[in-house]
Parts: C-alpha cells; sequence; structure tokens
C-alpha cells in the first residue's frame, strides 16, 4: 500500500490531505492519476469542502473491503449511522458529489436512503416534503395516472 | 420542506438512480409530481413487475390489462438503455390473463439490455404449459431465478453465462435437448449455488399434448 499524500482542493478552496489509496476510491482522481502519476495537488470544481470532507470520510472508512461477514456488517452499520447525520438537503448534495467524484458505493447508498425517505410517502406527501410544485392542469394530471393505470391501482398504494 | 426543489434539479440518470431503489409501481407513481417527473422512469435501471394483484383481485382481467400497458410502455420508454436487476412476476394463461407473446416480447428486451439478476416467474393458469424461447448468451448475468411451470427454448440453442455464479430453476423444463441441464451447467464456468427441482406436477397431461419425450 502506497503512503503517498495527496491533496483534494474544493471549489471554495479548502485542501484535504490524504493518502493515495482514499484518493483513489474518487474515481475522478484515480483517472487523472493514471494519466499523469506525479500529481499531487488535485483541484475539485464542482463540490464544497463541507461536502467533500463527508465524501473523505466515507471513502477512508470503506478503503479496505474485506470480503469477511463480520466486516461487512460492520461496515453496512457504519453506514447507516453515517447516513443518519444528514439532512435531505445535504443528502442531496451528497449524491450530486458522488456521481461527481464517481465514488459508486456512496451513490448507491445515498440514493437508498433518499429511496428509503421517498418510499413512506404518497405523491402528495413528496410534493410537500421536496417542494415539488405541480405544474400539471388537472386534464394532463389525469392523462398522466391513466398512462401509469397500474402504478395507482389501490391495492399497493403506500399508507399515509 | 425544501422550498428550493432541490430534488427536481437533479440529472436524470440521478433521479433514475434513487427511484431503482423503490419499488416499481411506487417509482412509476411519481410521474403525476410534476412535468419534470412524467418520464424519469426511463432512466430507472432496477424494475420489480409484479402482477401477483391480477390473481386474487376479483377484477384480475382489468389489473392484467393494466399491467400489460405499463409493462410494454415502460419498456418501451426505456429504450436499449442498460438494466441491473430485473424481477418479473406474472400469471400466463387464459381468460384475461398476460397474453403469452407480451410475456415473450418482454423477457427478449430484458435479456438483450445488460441485466446482471433476472427473476422470471410466470405463473401458468391453464392445462398446456406455455414456450418462452431464451436468448442464453449473456455476458452480465450472475443471478438468474427461472419458475414455474414454462418450458424453455432457447433462440440459437447455444448457452454461454460466463458471469452466472446462482442458478435457480424452479418447476421449468427444457425444450428439445435431453441433456440440457447438465450441457447448461458447463457453460456456467463461475457457478456457485445451484438449485433445482426440474418438471412439472402435471406432467402426463402434457406431454401427449407436445408429442415428445420427457
Amino acid at each position: 500500500m502506497s503512503s503517498n499524500k495527496i491533496v483534494l482542493t474544493s471549489s471554495d478552496g479548502e485542501s484535504f490531505e490524504v493518502e493515495e489509496v482514499v484518493a483513489r476510491k474518487l474515481q475522478i482522481v484515480g483517472h487523472m492519476l493514471e494519466d499523469d502519476c506525479v500529481i499531487n495537488e488535485i483541484p475539485l470544481q464542482n463540490v464544497t469542502g463541507d461536502i467533500l470532507s463527508m465524501v473523505i470520510e466515507y471513502c477512508k472508512t470503506h478503503v479496505d473491503e474485506e470480503e469477511s461477514e463480520e466486516a461487512q456488517t460492520k461496515l453496512k452499520t457504519w453506514d447507516e449511522e453515517f447516513m443518519k447525520k444528514f439532512d435531505i438537503k445535504t443528502l442531496l448534495q451528497i449524491i450530486l458529489a458522488a456521481n461527481y467524484l464517481n465514488v459508486k458505493g456512496l451513490l448507491d447508498l445515498v440514493s437508498q436512503t433518499i429511496a428509503d425517505t421517498i418510499k413512506d410517502y404518497t405523491p402528495e406527501q413528496i410534493r410537500e416534503v421536496f417542494g415539488v410544485e405541480n405544474d400539471y392542469t388537472e386534464e394532463e394530471e389525469a392523462e398522466v395516472r391513466k398512462e401509469n393505470a397500474w402504478a395507482f391501482d389501490e391495492a399497493d398504494t403506500p399508507k399515509p | 420542506m425544501d422550498a428550493e426543489d432541490r430534488i427536481s434539479r437533479l440529472p436524470d440518470e440521478l433521479i433514475g438512480c434513487i427511484l431503482s431503489f423503490i419499488s416499481t409501481k411506487q417509482a412509476a407513481s411519481t410521474s403525476v409530481l410534476s412535468k419534470r417527473w412524467r418520464n424519469v422512469l426511463a432512466f430507472v435501471y432496477n424494475l420489480d413487475l409484479d402482477d401477483h394483484e391480477a390473481k386474487r383481485n376479483r377484477h384480475g382481467g382489468e389489473t392484467s390489462k393494466r399491467f400489460t400497458a405499463f409493462v410494454s410502455n415502460l419498456l418501451n420508454l426505456q429504450g436499449g438503455s442498460c438494466l441491473k436487476k430485473v424481477t418479473l412476476k406474472s400469471h400466463v394463461g387464459v381468460r384475461g390473463f398476460l397474453d403469452r407473446a407480451h410475456v415473450q416480447n418482454w423477457i427478449c428486451n430484458i435479456l438483450d439490455r445488460g441485466v446482471v439478476d433476472l427473476d422470471l416467474v410466470i405463473t401458468f393458469l391453464g392445462k398446456i404449459p406455455p414456450v418462452f424461447t431464451l436468448n442464453l448468451m449473456s455476458k452480465t448475468l450472475v443471478k438468474l431465478r427461472l419458475g414455474s411451470r414454462f418450458i424453455i427454448k432457447l433462440c440459437d440453442q447455444d448457452v454461454s453465462l460466463p458471469m452466472l455464479r446462482k442458478l435457480c430453476l424452479y418447476s421449468v423444463d427444457f425444450d428439445g435437448d435431453n441433456n440440457f441441464v447438465g450441457t447448461l451447467l458447463s457453460r456456467c464456468p463461475l457457478l456457485e449455488e445451484y438449485w433445482a427441482y426440474l418438471g412439472f406436477v402435471y406432467i402426463d397431461k402434457y406431454k401427449s399434448a407436445l408429442g415428445r419425450r420427457i
């Protein structure tokens, strides 16, 4: 394992010195290192320092992905606790960062967490919680409901 | 409440990613949120399509019709985008239940799109089990479960599942080659788990109808 250090700089100028193995968990960095192995400072334009620090925390924890069941269970518990720290606004920033930095595990984890929030809501509740404005006319909405009639069959709609 | 509606401003593929972690039925219900959400289902890569209600519902025929229309539209909307995990549970049979030809088209579509984990459960309601043609030449399939009570026919009589690790065959039979299972297993070099219950309960009833040796 290399102990080479890499400095990652956020869009708002915050710098983080991390081990190369951690930095490589961000695939965007991994690709840059493959192209030119002498870089030791990498500017990341689309992510702010507060979000980048969370992504780095995730990558540090996941740096050795052991296959043993015990290690997997431990990581899963850590993931759940980690996600509990964030409100929905932050989760939506993390999902964008995970996508931009290309951290597959984190992208799935955040998607799952946001999905878990959505899954207990009716469409009306989702609109309210996420501030989605309904811009359909009554006729248009009826049309969409008709097109997806199976999805609105009563037997399976979530209980409020 | 998020006054800025950040979720609607996510790129299509990220909304698709989020909706891939809830049931397809619920994912589809987000289409009414706003115009932005009308076609986001196109970007969902895990599908769980289950018409189990058709059977227990008195209006089964109506539910089956809605299910058929929904799945056909969905697969059409998605084009050839990659799929990851797909569960398709449907009732094929007589009077009002799903039409075999529709299900056959869906299966071809799904197998062509790089699916990794496929769970195909066709509950057959009738006397002669339907035959489905499967193209089992896939470089992506890792998990495959096929059931229950249908006959598998191969597209071009060839099988290659180089990534397959788990295989479960439940109450299915094969058309043609008598040693099909042996051939199948020999084409799955990475197979770790294999579980099978072959044949049908009503073998005698359909044996004569198909006019071949079981």
